[in-house]
């Protein structure tokens, strides 16, 4: 209900030139017998960062593993580009888009270097022959994300923050239009998290499109333009973050004591979250 | 590009390919009928280029090539020749095929035996073994009675590893532990099984025995045209998936996003390998740790890349099992089967390196 209201709000709102890049049309999802989607709506709109939050198992991490085709929706649509997700040719699809998932393990010895230039795949042939053109944008990335030091160390023996920059950097050789990432600040330090949520603004100011699931409520507030926020397998709310972030709703949503300023600089809004059973106290006690 | 700590492909190349040509040449002037290296060298040049002395020829040749009888010619091409190209080949395809599951199934333990692959063999070989008579002399099924052994191992290999594929998957996808699981599975089965038909075999069972512990003694030229189809196809399909199998060191997942099929890439990759291995194991019976070694020593050498890791790991295969063929019937009094010998070394091999693994994981594998 609310999931449509702010959609029907914003079309109205939109100019001509703004698209939509993906259109899901009541997605349905089940692992086995366990539905975990049930009946998603929503427009992402070509050039927007979009914060996905939502507590534990309500199915974030599943749609981005939809919009990034490890899964087929059981029912209903998702549209790329005014084309059925599944009727792009897989390597197509992967010059437009790029995802980063959880589970960032990697099997074998292969250095930063190699790792990095795996993301230039979907450009090479069948034998991943390198161009100049593919190395260019292989040190390119290797370069903006620091990790020219650690080129050639095998990404088996980094820390769980430097191989999630190592993945990042793949992402960014791999030079496609659309990131789809699945908690991308998880095992970042702060420096580096902030680093790259500003660098995920910038992009999608460029006119990129980034899909991001956050935990960090303060973080997508912060930085991303536009949210959806997801309760057990269906969307609650999506739309602008300041529309969808509203105290009511993240108390319902994520079973917490919430409250929202608007801070004063940068015009985005400072959330406090607390335990439920403590909402009877003044906020502002807990909050200093 | 330049990596710390990894040996040159090309070095490795051509060491590998000296070692082999110089192994060669020992394995097939030792044994039990000596005969000099020259002699081995003279009698392959002129086989290979079609110059055998015909007999006025021989009037003219030198001393020592006039010595070289008719008798030393067939020893050496068609008895050692033929068995050191089967062990060549078989150590090839083995450690092909066994990079081909380890990187399919992201786990550097697998081996081409781990769908059930040799279990299945054994299992047909063993009926084919004991069976043969009895089959005959029922009417409708005397046909059977004539396939050799090879093809009953062939087809036990295949049925295997079709079962295991088939118990693996669901949904169209192919999960690493499910299929080391169905592998498991299988084998265990058909362990069983083979342990029955030794039961029942009463004085045939010798014969099961001596064929599971395999060995190149009765390897003829024909087995080795097999082996050479099964190892071309089998690096060919190889290096055609060897870019996919390094992207899906990223995870599925990723892999997925850059447009490779997990699934695809893991089937494919593990039915062309195993279905070569079973092609190895119905010509010279079960070679246990052959395709688990290699993999291992080039991956440390030359890095995890499969384009590499294959033909490095072919050709280091060959070198490996001829080894350890000719040490199995020259070095003891008795000829050794040279899979008891291959199990001897690599069995310490695969506690090492599991040891290795688990303690830079921090104690789980």
């Amino acid at each position: 209900m609310t999931c449509n209201r702010m959609t029907e709000s914003a079309s109205k709102n939109t100019s001509a030139n703004i698209e939509t890049i993906f259109q899901l049309n009541d997605v349905f999802f089940a692992y086995g017998k366990q539905e975990v989607l049930h009946g998603l709506t929503c427009g992402i709109t070509r050039g927007t960062f979009t914060a996905i939050v939502g507590p534990n198992g309500c199915g974030k991490s599943t749609l981005m593993s939809l919009l990034s085709r490890n899964h087929v929706p059981a029912q209903g649509k998702i549209i790329f580009m005014n084309k059925i997700l599944n009727q792009w040719p897989r390597k197509e699809y992967a010059r437009q888009v790029s995802y980063l998932p959880q589970a960032n393990e990697i099997a074998f010895d292969f250095t930063v270097r190699e790792v990095v230039a795996m993301g230039r795949f979907p450009y090479t042939g069948r034998f991943g022959t390198m161009t100049a053109k593919d190395w260019q944008a292989t040190e390119e990335a290797i370069h903006t994300h620091e990790l020219h030091g650690m080129a050639d160390k095998p990404v088996t023996q980094l820390s769980g923050g430097e191989r999630q920059r190592v993945a990042l950097a793949r992402i960014q050789a791999a030079e496609t239009d659309v990131w789809l990432l699945d908690e991308p600040t998880a095992n970042l330090d702060v420096h580096h998290a902030l680093e790259l949520l500003q660098s995920l603004r910038k992009l999608a100011e460029s006119g990129k499109t980034v899909v991001t699931v956050l935990h960090e409520l303060n973080l997508a507030a912060l930085y991303a333009k536009h949210a959806i926020m997801m309760q057990s397998g269906q969307i609650v709310a999506h739309g602008q973050t300041e529309d969808v972030f509203t105290e009511k709703r993240i108390e319902d949503v994520f079973q917490v004591g919430c409250r929202i300023q608007q801070a004063q600089k940068n015009k985005g809004m400072e959330i406090s979250l607390f335990p439920q059973s403590a909402q009877a106290t003044p906020a502002s006690s807990i909050i200093n | 590009m330049k990596h710390a700590g990894r040996v040159p492909f090309s070095a490795v190349v051509i060491i590998l390919v000296c070692l082999l040509a110089g192994l060669t040449l020992w394995a097939s002037s030792s044994g039990a009928y000596p005969t000099s290296w020259s002699t081995v060298a003279t009698v392959v040049w002129q086989a290979v280029t079609g110059s055998a002395p015909s007999l006025h020829e021989f009037a003219d040749a030198e001393q020592e090539n006039a010595a070289i009888s008719n008798v030393t010619r067939h020893v050496i091409l068609d008895v050692r020749l033929c068995r050191v190209v089967c062990a060549v080949l078989a150590g090839a395809i083995l450690s092909a095929a066994g990079v081909l599951a380890q990187g399919s199934l992201l786990n550097p333990l697998a081996e081409p035996y781990t769908l059930g692959v040799s279990a299945g063999a054994a299992f047909g070989a063993a009926i084919g073994l004991t069976f043969s008579t009895v089959l005959a002399s029922w009417s409708g099924l005397g046909f059977l009675a004539g396939i050799p052994v090879a093809v009953w191992a062939f087809g036990g290999g295949t049925a295997a590893l079709f079962a295991v594929l088939m118990l693996a998957s669901f949904n169209g996808r192919l999960s690493t532990v499910n299929l080391v699981l169905a592998g498991v599975i299988v084998s265990a089965i058909l362990a069983a099984g083979i342990g029955f038909i030794k039961f029942l075999a009463d004085e045939r069972a010798t014969l099961i025995v001596f064929w599971l512990m395999g060995s190149f003694a009765n390897t003829n030229w024909d087995q080795a045209v097999w082996l050479l189809a099964a190892l071309t196809g089998c690096l060919s399909v190889g290096l055609w998936m060897a870019r996919p199998l390094d992207i899906l060191a990223l995870g599925e997942q990723t892999a997925c996003s850059l447009g490779v099929s997990a699934s695809r890439v893991r089937l494919i990759a593990l039915l062309v390998g195993s279905l070569a291995a079973s092609v190895t194991v119905a010509a010279a019976g079960m070679i246990a740790f052959a395709g688990l070694i290699l993999p291992h020593v080039m991956r440390f050498l030359l890095g995890p890349s499969h384009k590499h890791l294959l033909i490095a790991s072919a050709l280091g295969g060959g070198v490996l099992l001829l080894m350890a063929d000719t040490a199995s019937r020259t070095i003891l009094p008795i000829e050794v089967p040279v899979g008891i010998l291959t199990s001897l070394i690599g069995g310490p091999f695969f506690c090492i390196v599991f040891r290795s693994r688990a303690m830079r994981q921090g104690g789980g594998a």
